[in-house]
């Protein structure tokens, strides 16, 4: 009788510990040990190296309080790298992904031929090896043997054959136009996934009312949209900050710090130069920075999506 | 009588406007359909063309090539392909990119879909929490961690290994990938699981021969799109590793670069070879690649 009683709940406790519900919560511990080890922290280490004087890996660390940051604010470089990035900002917010809206809503709803192969090749930069990127274009560039240069003096354009990447005057907006090249892609098909996703029966009924494609794209199909352009716009933020490989593949930052960006010169001063203190206070700030421009960029559009609808 | 007739004429050249506008509009209609398909298509060009002239590139001379670098390839070669890859180290570096990249992503592929099933299914104190903090972690750049990470695989004497390229690749697709595929669990038919459940199926085995094969649509999508992430990274592979046995890819292509300085032609050819596996892997998987760079972005 008692073997009976007892043999029950020991054969589930057997059983029990692979079958209680939260043996799951086992799942989750790869994924969280991996994500707090290798990112929040580091991530949180950076603040706290920022607050040292720290000559390269060997080298002694010695606390000096808020040094660091005295030294960033009045770095010119700094605000120079600061400058460069926010025009990076200014132009993915302000052109790019206004530009890749259009372009996706003609490809969607215009009267185009050839449409799934437009998808498909304006996407292709966004998946390519960025050296390859880097070096194509610094070819694409070259003041004697590029292909630009060679088409301006070939239609008597000679006075703007210029060195695109050799000149401080030129070598921002030629990165720029490169990272436009690289990225416009990437919008152009969030937005056309987005635009696929707009019922018909709306564009049937816009039609009947005398709307034209203009009107279509800009009263109906954008406000309809609002959430997924917020959500470009972010991505166009927060990745214009930390842009860091064309132009270090293309410039080095160059020429005279021309091209700076803050990830360059964090990658400099922080890597080449081994000075980890001063570079995870860059690295800090590029992160606040980027947490800043996030928040005003919400404040702003949530706002005017309420006065929208 | 003189009404009647007045009333004719307005009519008539009322038709003959409206007749007019109508072809007016026709016009208009068949002169911006004719604008707007070649403004695409000129964005179109601009977007392929650089690959192309590189392909083009690949086959020509250097004599050839700076002669004319717009012109075509007057003959057909392979001999910057065969030299690049028998002189240079780049056959090296594919196979380093290749285990870096295929590590990686098994891994991402694991640890992603195990947490995704223990969010997706799972209420326990704390869960909407943690699952914030991990989305949160999705937004952190790598830079911040990058001296960080220096310091730590140096103390760990991992610098200048696959490891210390293959742990931080893991822990930072893991926030991204968890969430694609959690809400792609949470859309699964309660049901399915169910069933498994009332045959009295363990919750490991579940996870294994029942949620693992539902999912496979959007297991294949964080494939090829980490695969690609991977094998395109730069910013840390130029950061911790060092020598050309262990170099991947992007960085050792600029090595390859600096060294083939002024040989255009033989860049052209390994930068082709390259290119080559992403754009095959891009051509026969776009739709999983594109739905899976963008979704998180709709789904936001």
């Amino acid at each position: 009788m008692t073997n009976v009683n007892q043999s029950g709940p020991v054969r589930s406790t057997g059983r029990r510990l692979w079958d209680r519900p939260h043996v799951v919560l086992l799942f989750l511990l790869p994924a969280v040990i991996m994500s707090v080890m290798f990112i929040a922290y580091p991530a949180a280490s950076s603040a706290y190296y920022s607050l040292f004087e720290w000559q390269g890996l060997g080298g002694s660390r010695q606390f000096v309080g808020l040094d660091n940051w005295h030294r960033l604010v009045e770095d010119p470089i700094i605000w120079v790298c600061v400058w460069h990035n926010i025009v990076l900002v200014i132009t993915a917010v302000f052109f790019q992904v206004p530009a890749a809206f259009v372009i996706a809503f003609l490809v969607a709803r215009a009267f185009v031929i050839g449409r799934s192969g437009y998808r498909v090749a304006y996407f292709l930069p966004v998946i390519l090896t960025v050296s390859v990127v880097g070096v194509l274009w610094t070819w694409i560039y070259h003041p004697q043997f590029g292909i630009l240069n060679e088409a301006l003096r070939g239609t008597g354009l000679d006075e703007l054959a210029l060195p695109w990447l050799g000149s401080s005057k030129t070598a921002l907006p030629a990165v720029i136009v490169v990272m436009l090249w690289r990225f416009t892609g990437f919008y152009i098909v969030l937005f056309m996934a987005a635009i696929a996703r707009v019922p018909e029966d709306i564009y049937d009924a816009a039609t009947v009312d005398g709307a034209n494609l203009w009107q279509l794209g800009a009263r109906i199909v954008a406000p309809m949209l609002w959430q997924v352009i917020l959500v470009a716009v972010t991505i166009a933020v927060v990745s214009s900050i930390k842009r860091f490989d064309l132009a270090y593949i293309m410039t080095a930052g160059g020429p005279v710090h021309a091209t700076e960006l803050l990830a360059t010169y964090l990658f400099k001063v922080g890597i080449l130069s081994f000075n980890m203190g001063y570079g995870s206070a860059i690295a800090t700030f590029l992160f606040l920075l980027t947490l800043a421009l996030v928040m005003i960029q919400f404040r702003g559009m949530g706002s005017q999506q309420i006065s929208e609808f | 009588m003189s009404k009647n007739i007045y009333e004719n004429a307005t009519t008539k050249l009322s038709r003959t406007r409206s007749l007019f506008l109508r072809g007016w509009k026709r016009l208009g209609k068949i002169l911006s359909t004719i604008a707007v398909n070649l403004f695409l298509f000129v964005l179109f060009a601009w977007a392929v063309y650089p690959l192309i002239w590189q392909f083009l590139t690949s086959f020509r001379t250097n004599v050839d090539l700076f002669a004319n670098p717009w012109g075509l390839p007057t003959s057909f070669s392979l001999g910057n392909y065969v030299k690049v890859w028998n002189a240079s180290p780049l056959p090296r570096y594919f196979l380093n990119s290749l285990i870096v990249s295929a590590t990686s992503t098994v891994f991402i592929l694991l640890f992603s879909s195990m947490a995704a099933y223990a969010f997706a299914r799972l209420k326990f104190p704390g869960s909407t929490i943690l699952l914030m903090f991990l989305l949160s972690l999705y937004f952190v750049p790598p830079h911040i961690a990058l001296i960080p990470l220096l310091v730590m695989l140096k103390r760990l004497g991992l610098v200048d290994t696959y490891f210390a390229l293959i742990l931080p690749y893991i822990a930072f697709a893991i926030p991204f990938s968890t969430i694609l595929i959690r809400s792609f669990i949470l859309g699964l038919p309660q049901e399915l699981i169910d069933a498994a459940l009332v045959d009295g199926c363990s919750k490991i085995r579940l996870f294994f021969s029942i949620v693992l094969p539902v999912i496979r649509p959007i297991l294949a999508v964080v494939l090829v799109v980490q695969f690609v992430t991977c094998w395109n990274e730069y910013l840390f592979a130029l950061v911790f590793l060092h020598s050309r046995e262990v170099k991947t890819l992007p960085v050792g292509l600029l090595d390859f670069v600096g060294e083939y300085f002024t040989d255009w032609v033989a860049t052209a050819a390994g930068l082709t070879l390259a290119t080559i596996p992403v754009l095959i892997v891009y051509l026969v998987f776009r739709n999983q690649i594109i739905s899976g760079m963008t979704a998180g972005a709709i789904k936001g």
